[in-house]
């Protein structure tokens, strides 16, 4: 479109009716695009899968899941059931990972640890996520006194050695604990998960959740600085609104990162418990209790220990990966 | 800084304290009392035990007859396994062991993990790089009991290297100090690296290449020493989990130190060896973490921590 004017000095503008014809398609397009918001979802989204490690590492985990979760169903056994005249059967057409003295199967019974351990550790980091992220806002908004006495706790509870602390809880909650599932007092689908892991989720519960906490009271220090803080509680929002719908929304990929990195490190506790022989009770079996029961006959059946050992170091690995990705995704200090 | 000690020193104490308290009250939590467990005892028998150890007195008379020993040193006596033996005693004679095992594994760790990440740093994004990271990557994610027993079956079951079991000779110390050793030195390069990156990038070592200095002096006498500081703050937790990571290798190696026998003592529910072993370990790792403190402090005089 050419403008054209009376004479040079004058401002006015000589229009046409053309001038005035709606904007084609393609031009509205065009300007959608130039103006289009990227939210920081799909800034996020865009730089992980840039990070083809992270995306690796997403898959795997996604094949993880299934594996755990679907495979124990496709298999004709069952992890407890003793196939009677198969015991310590090499790894074969029949049985692809072997079977163990008693006749079990253990591709199976890895598909069922594997779940074992997915479930405590995606359970575990939800745990952790929930206390920590309420008592870190509660104690970085509030401030004064009470924060002080909150973060003195925290100190405490983070300078005990928790592996010492978590291991000597396993031992004395375990008992009642499996006391009150034999009795079926327990609630219907904690009854599902059986007692060594609801030890684990207890301990993780009481002990984990204080890395939570200091993080997003660091977060929450610095948030409520902000204006829209200052104007939301103007406006008359009390705390709880102030913590729920302002402040921890805010502090969402730090929750996420930290949540993400909780998952393995839950996972590689468990095998060590479990490895300690103070994991989930049998007949039910975590990666590590697997791995730890097949050390006795380690010198004449290696894969038994082998296939577990694997399937841990994989999890444990991909969940690693995936949240490094994560990290350098959604931490806003690295955008550009 | 006299002040910052005495007050670090107080707190330590206090965490001591807290930890030898919350471990009394979990092991008290135990349904039945330590003799139940096993074989029950008569009537008779079973009263004169209690009233020997005094566990027919309060729960809060225990507490403080507990730990009033526990200042004197006295951990108490083995219910089970040794029976009526000290567990100061037991800790005496097998934690050297443990400790020894444990500070070849630290020096492995450090020694090691500092050049690797170094190295990684200084040649970011090149091969060397990707290896070391991927390799450190793999290393804190490989529990220790999976590459303790991988490296038993390939080095003494299967290519007979080295010998299987125990602590005789040099070289039956190499599998476990590895196995120790490899998750610190691997999280050692880690930190290393990205500490290394960012001395690196800072702009006192562009002063300094813009003065002319050579590389080697750059690197070593600003950029590394820099760089130190967070691996003298691992140096705590890194003490601890070689102190725990030690249950597991010594007992796949068949090691006789403290850790094997606190595993034994765990599976023989033999709670007054649990507790003191407890007690013990957490005062070492607090008191280790407290140096490391002090020792942090003066290395880096910009750090001013409870001086506010």
């Amino acid at each position: 479109m050419k403008l054209q004017k009376n004479n040079l000095l004058s401002m006015q503008i000589k229009l046409s009716p053309e001038d005035f014809e709606p904007a084609t398609k393609q031009e509205q397009e065009d300007l959608n695009k130039l103006t289009a918001n990227t939210s920081y979802w799909k800034d996020a989204w865009r730089r992980l899968k840039q990070n083809k490690i992270a995306m690796i590492s997403l898959v795997v985990i996604i094949l993880f899941i299934i594996f755990a979760f679907v495979g124990p169903s496709l298999s004709p056994y069952t992890y407890d059931q003793q196939v009677r005249g198969d015991e310590n059967m090499a790894p074969n057409l029949k049985h692809l990972f072997g079977t163990d003295q008693l006749g079990r199967d253990l591709l199976t019974r890895v598909m069922v640890g594997s779940r074992i351990s997915i479930i405590i550790g995606v359970g575990s980091a939800l745990i952790v996520l929930i206390i920590g992220s309420l008592y870190g806002s509660i104690a970085g908004l509030l401030g004064g006194v009470t924060d002080n006495i909150m973060m003195r706790i925290v100190e405490i509870i983070y300078s005990v050695p928790d592996i010492l602390i978590i291991i000597l809880l396993q031992i004395v909650i375990k008992e009642p604990l499996q006391k009150a599932f034999d009795s079926g007092s327990a609630l219907g689908w904690l009854q599902k998960l059986g007692p060594g892991i609801v030890a684990i989720f207890i301990v993780y519960g009481l002990l984990y959740w204080v890395g939570m906490a200091r993080i997003v009271r660091g977060q929450v220090l610095q948030l409520k600085q902000m204006e829209y803080i200052n104007a939301a509680s103007a406006l008359g929002a009390n705390n709880k609104r102030l913590i729920l719908k302002h402040l921890l929304p805010n502090c969402i990929g730090t929750l996420i990162i930290t949540t993400m990195l909780q998952i393995p490190s839950a996972i590689f506790t468990e095998s060590f418990l479990s490895f300690l022989g103070l994991g989930v009770s049998v007949p039910m079996a975590s990666l590590g209790s697997l791995a730890s029961e097949a050390l006795n006959g380690v010198q004449s059946y290696p894969y038994r220990l082998l296939f577990p050992a694997i399937a841990i170091s994989i999890i444990i690995l991909a969940f690693n990966l995936f949240g490094d990705g994560l990290r350098d995704a959604l931490d806003p200090k690295m955008k550009k | 800084m006299g002040k910052y000690i005495v007050k670090r020193v107080g707190s330590a104490l206090f965490t001591i304290f807290i930890a030898a308290t919350i471990t009394f009250f979990i092991m008290n939590l135990v349904p039945g009392d330590p003799f139940m467990s096993e074989k029950a005892p008569s009537a008779e028998v079973k009263k004169a035990l209690e009233l020997k150890y005094g566990l027919d007195k309060p729960l809060i008379i225990q507490y403080k007859n507990y730990m009033i020993n526990l200042l004197k040193g006295d951990f108490g006596v083995s219910y089970k396994l040794q029976k009526n033996r000290q567990i100061v005693d037991i800790i005496k004679e097998s934690f050297p062991t443990s400790a020894r095992l444990g500070a070849f594994a630290v020096l492995f760790a450090v020694t090691l993990g500092i050049p690797l990440g170094c190295i990684a740093a200084l040649k970011r994004n090149k091969w060397v790089d990707n290896v070391i990271r991927v390799l450190s990557t793999l290393g804190i994610s490989i529990p220790g009991f999976v590459i303790a027993t991988t490296t038993m079956i390939i080095f003494t079951v299967n290519l007979k290297w080295l010998p299987t079991s125990g602590l005789k000779g040099p070289a039956s110390y190499i599998l476990p100090v590895f196995t120790l050793g490899f998750y610190p030195m691997c999280y050692v390069a880690r930190l290393m690296r990205s500490s290394m990156l960012e001395s690196l990038s800072q702009d006192y070592i562009r002063t300094a290449k813009a003065k002319g200095m050579s590389s080697f002096i750059i690197t070593f006498k600003h950029a590394l020493r820099n760089s130190l500081i967070p691996v003298i703050t691992y140096l705590g937790p890194l003490i601890a989990s070689v102190l725990t990571g030690g249950f597991v290798v010594e007992q796949v190696f068949n090691i006789p130190g403290l850790g094997r026998y606190f595993v034994k003592a765990l599976n023989g529910r033999d709670y007054m060896v649990i507790m003191g072993t407890t007690i013990f370990l957490a005062t070492l790792i607090i008191l280790m973490n407290l140096v490391c403190d002090l020792l942090y402090k003066i290395v880096d005089p910009r750090i001013k921590l409870g001086e506010e």
